[in-house]
């Protein structure tokens, strides 16, 4: 298994990952264990289109690289699995 | 106290503009939102029902149901803004432990609509439709304070 990163910009979560299902015990339950890695005070979530969950640090903060962008529809982030489908992703320079 | 599971009211309606700040919505008696799903279906020759039906994308979409008519030249339907933000308050709560805030990036006013009824407080619609960055990260954002 690859090293997974010590700069973590973004967690991706697997579908059926999370345990609880109202709105609220979701998002508490991704933040008691996320926040401290992404060290944020609020814990951000997007869904993506192919299901899986994406915080990253902050609101701006997209999966790709945007439209517009000169890397547009490129991965914004390395990932590395850390072996039970939780994804680290370590934001790639954009230059 | 633990949260309940439940939400009422709504707080810290806001809509951030593209250019010109932003806009505090008040007097807010509802917000609604939806994923929206975008479904095709199709069918030929004799068929009665579609033999094809799925989803192919969802376009977030938020109606705000509020009393303040002040608002309806501040947020008209040529209004971009950069985010709208409520949070829905935990029933026992409030805005503490249980509260979600939901943000909608790169969002815009598609309506606003005032409505008068007799003896009954008007009141105005507001809906607003947002875009995606990047075509595969949900406009719609969840937070809670971690």
């Amino acid at each position: 298994m690859p090293a997974l990163p010590t700069q973590i910009d973004a967690v991706l979560i697997p579908p059926g990952y999370v345990t609880a299902t109202d709105p609220y015990g979701e998002m508490a339950q991704l933040a008691t264990e996320f926040a401290p890695l992404l060290r944020v005070s609020r814990l951000i979530k997007r869904s993506l289109l192919d299901g899986r969950d994406f915080l990253p640090k902050s609101l701006e903060d997209t999966f790709l690289f945007p439209t517009g962008h000169a890397r547009e529809g490129q991965p914004r982030y390395e990932w590395a699995d850390r072996g039970d489908g939780v994804q680290y992703g370590t934001l790639i320079k954009e230059s | 106290m633990a949260a309940s599971n439940r939400f009422i009211n709504v707080s810290g309606c806001s809509f951030t503009k593209k250019v010109g700040g932003s806009v505090t919505i008040n007097t807010v008696q509802s917000v609604a939102l939806g994923k929206r799903g975008k479904e095709v279906q199709a069918s030929g020759d004799a068929d009665f029902f579609p033999t094809l039906s799925v989803t192919v994308g969802s376009a977030p979409q938020v109606t705000v149901q509020h009393q303040n008519h002040g608002l309806l030249n501040t947020l008209d339907e040529k209004i971009v803004g950069s985010s709208f933000v409520f949070t829905a308050n935990d029933a026992t709560n409030g805005t503490g432990t249980g509260a979600v805030t939901y943000t909608l990036s790169n969002c815009h006013v598609v309506s606003h609509e005032s409505n008068a009824q007799h003896q009954a407080v008007g009141s105005c619609t507001l809906t607003i439709s947002a875009y995606s960055s990047d075509g595969t990260t949900s406009p719609l954002a969840l937070t809670i304070a971690a």
